[in-house]
């Protein structure tokens, strides 16, 4: 006995001793953890030099003969190999540039050669890809995967596997697509735009399509080619996805607003500001008249005569943010609060750009913070499923989310906040696996795609605006989302 | 952009060529009547004792200054001016439209039976006079403003006279009260009070009197425009007359107020007269008023570009002071058509449509007469300056505005008081040599509107050979239902009627 309790002590002892130091041993890296939060790997481009996909096209390596095979990814991805089905439309970004509307764009801003011109090129190639003949396959392996200047000889090596994510990023430039942070935010390079990859009302007003980027739209498009099999399992991948990417599109769209507020400080600046671009576009592009704007069946978070800075990629985040956390187990609600700052500036009459720049540097450390948690914990390995009913749940948030707390009204009536509500909405839908899983959401869902969509107008021309969106379609979409409320509620009748 | 149902009532009282549908005020009172014709048949014989005949009264050849009251400068309100023996007297007369030299008789007893300025105080009230589409409490709550309509000086600055506005006069209980009037006679006129007494004895040298006295000059036509625009386009603050800023700005838009869509001689015809023109005295060509209508039509454009320009010069001020209130950039200086339009395949930025402006910036509102300033009448480096800093590429920034747009302003206010000097056939020939041959913008309801507006003045004055009515009906009908190949057609006739210049 008195053995057992000599014992103890020494074992509290040795507790109590070692307790400090494994405190201390765990502070040790706080200065680095305290110094700039944490940022996820894959943010912006790597510094080296990118080489042609035509390197990656070895028979041997990604060039074989089998369609969507490993080993054919290259194959897959090219238009020219298999030309039957839907196709990769990467592989087409560059023969774009010679279309009779690129040259009218070309014309209206003044470039005589789109296809020569590195604002286009950025995006609609390789950026700075030498030889520059290899700027014609197009947006092509290096523009997702990173340049390959180090790793094209590392990644074949056998020690490559065990390195981490963060150090094939880090020290070789490669993109680990296979996270899913790290790959939205390598599509959000382009498909939302950074400092140097920027889609403007200039470009936009000379034709160019507005960016309105959702993950999982793009990814499950029935027209888009996949060069790779998804590891993650249904419904998973795609709840997750759609997470990520509601974080990951937030947090370009927020660097990008830093960008251009950056530029409108000097005093001579002739840089534009607000940039239209980045505000809601069918807040002005919508027919006023006689009839009541937007009013009755709609409130609005916003003050009269405002357009929402990106309402695109902030109306839904804050149910990705809420229920994270069950999607992905080890991650917390993330801290948003100097995001919510920001859209509260961006609602004012004249918001500085000194003052906006700040706040955006400050919201996009936020963003960086959920983001690097999103992507510690998938690279942990995320073996647990994710909930049975997760999809439910987020569906229900979602069409809560789109409606005021007593449902009479639509919270947001602008056409970009109902769209991204019912892309969330129909990424759950999928997910959860159709008409035969959830067969209450089916006629909601495709009645919503059918009113949000752009018309056709009367002699055959096509909009790309939601022309005649008024009272009545409003009206409709709402009680949409109603019904959607009601179906997703549990076999309790609870959210 | 829809031209709004104004243009409907437009076409119905431009096609009857009648004057405002008049309606006879009836006096209650038998004794009221019998001092008022007692005091007319002593003016009468005053006037005919006095010898004054119509030539004696000249227009002012100084250019007005601007108002600076030697003395108090109160308001006394409409009713002071309303004594049967000064402007309350019988209007009979005046509402049917018949004015001669006793009109001023029964000024005020027109204005307050008829002027629709009388209205104006109402519809900031629970009770409007005229249905309103969103009255104005339901627009301050969506403002988010807590304060009442009647309360608040940017509305009360065009809702009643603007001297009355400021949130200091809510202390005198007297002049609290004198708002309700609305827009009475000192809104236009100017307060009375530094010269209610002196301005019985200014005749004949009324004009260099009232700049001194703070009387607002509206014997100038371009003087009585710049007074119009004060509200229906907008002002900056002024301090001599104790004046708020007034903008009607896109925030106040936004939550439902009509936009401000001026067209100076279109208004005048068709607003009640309470005077008679001395203008039609003094120039023998005009004594019949053939060619009046195209000096207000041109005077009155050029004074919208002035005012236009002086207001925006303000709205950048104030924006680079960090006014809360003031937005930048200030939407409502553009054509509202620039941003509110689908987004049809083609796109709007056809290459012919957008003439020298790069895509993507926005058009600015069509302030000028009829044509694209740069080519026409206004062909000043001050206003090419402003046209090329509005529509760069970009919103321009407040701090390159301020200092084009100032100076563009003082040199329209120069151009307008030259263009007033000038005799009717001179002012006829620049009036015409602003029209296009053809329609030259696309799809532009506020270009079409303006020179729809502009070619009924020059009918009315003469100029336009007869053409059947049909062509404005057409016009004005195919503007309302958008059909824009037809007003295209319709306005094509219309120019090709214009009288070539002699």
């Amino acid at each position: 006995m008195r053995f057992v309790l000599v014992i103890s002590a020494v074992v509290m002892i040795a507790v109590a001793w070692a307790m400090p130091g494994q405190s201390e041993s765990r502070t040790q890296p706080q200065p680095d953890a305290a110094s700039p939060s944490p940022k996820p790997y894959g943010l912006g481009q790597a510094p080296f030099a990118q080489i042609s996909s035509a390197s990656c096209a070895a028979a041997a390596c990604h060039g074989g003969g089998q369609l969507g095979a490993k080993g054919s990814e290259h194959s897959t991805w090219a238009a020219t190999v298999f030309p039957e089905g839907p196709a990769d439309s990467h592989a087409r970004a560059y023969r774009i540039l010679f279309n009779a509307e690129s040259v009218r764009m070309g014309k209206l801003l003044g470039i005589a050669a789109p296809h020569k011109e590195a604002l286009c090129l950025n995006c609609h190639s390789v950026a700075g890809v030498e030889p520059t003949a290899a700027a014609t396959e197009g947006t092509g392996c290096g523009a997702c995967h990173g340049p390959a200047e180090k790793w094209n000889a590392a990644h074949v090596q056998p020690g490559w596997h065990a390195l981490t994510n963060r150090d094939k990023w880090e020290r070789y430039g490669f993109v680990p697509t296979k996270n899913l942070t790290a790959r939205v935010l390598s599509c959000a390079g382009c498909h939302v735009g950074d400092a140097s990859r920027e889609v403007n009302h200039d470009l936009i007003a000379a034709g160019h399509p507005r960016l309105a980027f959702e993950y999982t739209r793009s990814h499950f498009s029935p027209e888009y080619r996949h060069h790779w099999k998804e590891q993650t399992p249904q419904p998973d991948f795609e709840v997750r996805a759609w997470a990520v990417g509601q974080a990951a599109t937030l947090r370009a769209a927020t660097e990008l607003l830093r960008v251009r507020a950056e530029r409108a400080i000097p005093t001579q600046s002739d840089q534009p500001w607000p940039e239209f671009a980045g505000l809601s576009c069918f807040a002005c592009h919508q027919r006023i008249g006689n009839d009541e704007l937007n009013r009755g069946n709609a409130t609005t978070p916003r003050p009269p005569g405002i357009a929402g800075w990106e309402v695109w990629s902030n109306a839904a985040v804050g149910v990705a943010a809420n229920l994270c956390s069950e999607a992905f187990p080890s991650v917390s609600t993330p801290n948003l609060a100097d995001v919510a700052r920001l859209r509260e500036l961006m609602n004012k009459r004249n918001p500085d750009p000194k003052a906006v720049a700040e706040l955006a540097s400050r919201a996009v450390a936020e963003l960086d913070t959920w983001l690097a948690d999103l992507q510690v914990a998938e690279d942990r390995g995320l073996n647990t499923r994710i909930p049975n009913d997760l999809t439910r749940k987020l569906a229900h948030a979602l069409a809560a989310n789109s409606l005021n707390p007593d449902r009479a009204k639509l919270a947001d009536h602008d056409w970009d906040a109902l769209a991204t509500n019912y892309l969330g909405l129909g990424a759950m839908y999928h997910a959860a696996g159709g008409t035969r899983a959830v067969p209450g959401w089916t006629e909601p869902i495709r009645e919503l795609s059918r009113e949000l969509k752009f018309p056709t107008g009367q002699k055959g021309e096509r909009f790309h605006s939601p022309a005649g969106f008024g009272k009545i379609e409003r009206d409709r979409v709402r009680d949409r989302f109603r019904e959607l409320f009601d179906a997703t509620v549990d076999h309790r009748g609870k959210p | 952009m829809s031209v709004n149902k104004g243009n409907a009532r437009a076409i119905a009282d431009f096609l009857t060529f009648s004057n405002h549908q008049v309606q006879t005020v009836t006096t209650t009172s038998h004794t009221i009547v019998t001092l008022v014709c007692g005091a007319a048949v002593v003016w009468i014989i005053w006037f005919i004792l006095a010898g004054e005949t119509p030539a004696e009264i000249r227009l002012p050849t100084d250019k007005p200054i601007t108002a600076t009251p030697t003395h108090s400068n109160a308001a006394i309100g409409t009713t002071g001016c309303l004594a049967a023996a000064c402007h309350g007297g019988n209007a009979s007369e005046t509402l049917t439209g018949k004015l001669d030299t006793r009109t001023w008789q029964s000024a005020g007893t027109t204005e307050v039976a008829h002027d629709p300025h009388t209205r104006s105080y109402s519809l900031l009230t629970d009770h409007p006079d005229r249905p309103v589409r969103v009255t104005a409490k339901v627009m301050m709550a969506r403002l988010g403003i807590c304060t009442p309509a009647t309360e608040d000086a940017r509305c009360l600055a065009c809702h009643t006279n603007p001297a009355l506005a400021h949130s200091s006069v809510t202390k005198e209980d007297r002049l609290v009260a004198l708002r309700s009037e609305g827009v009475g006679c000192e809104g236009c006129h100017g307060n009375a009070g530094g010269w209610l007494r002196e301005h019985t004895t200014w005749s004949p040298a009324r004009a260099g009197n009232s700049g001194r006295s703070g009387m607002v000059a509206l014997s100038d036509i371009g003087e009585r425009a710049v007074a119009c625009m004060g509200c229906h386009v907008g002002a900056p603050a002024d301090e001599s007359r104790n004046y708020p800023v007034r903008d009607m700005n896109h925030d106040m838009i936004a939550a439902g107020h009509p936009r401000l869509n001026f067209d100076f001689a279109e208004y005048h015809r068709r607003l009640p007269k309470h005077w008679q023109e001395k203008s039609q005295k003094v120039h023998a060509t005009s004594a019949t008023g053939a060619k009046f209508d195209q000096r207000l039509w041109l005077v009155g454009r050029i004074a919208q570009a002035e005012v236009a320009c002086k207001l925006l010069a303000d709205r950048a001020e104030r924006a680079s002071q960090k006014d809360a209130r003031t937005p930048w950039p200030e939407l409502a200086d553009y054509n509202c058509a620039a941003c509110h339009h689908n987004i049809p395949q083609p796109w709007r930025s056809e290459p012919s449509r957008l003439g020298t402006r790069p895509a993507g910036s926005l058009a600015w509102q069509t302030i000028w007469p009829v044509t694209d300033p740069t080519t026409s009448l206004l062909e000043f480096d001050e206003v090419k300056k402003l046209m090329n800093v509005l529509q760069g590429n970009r919103p321009p920034g407040f701090k390159g505005v301020i200092e084009p747009a100032r100076q563009a302003a003082a040199r329209l206010s120069d151009f307008r008081w030259e263009i007033s000097q000038q005799p009717d056939d001179e002012v006829a020939r620049l009036g015409r040599q602003v029209f296009p041959a053809r329609v030259t913008a696309d799809e532009d309801s506020d270009h079409y509107g303006q020179l729809l507006l502009g070619l009924a003045a020059m009918r009315r004055s003469g100029v336009l050979t007869p053409v059947q009515d049909a062509e404005f009906k057409a016009a004005f009908e195919s503007i309302n239902t958008k059909n824009w190949s037809e007003v295209r057609k319709a306005l094509d006739v219309l120019l090709a009627a214009l009288k070539p210049q002699p």
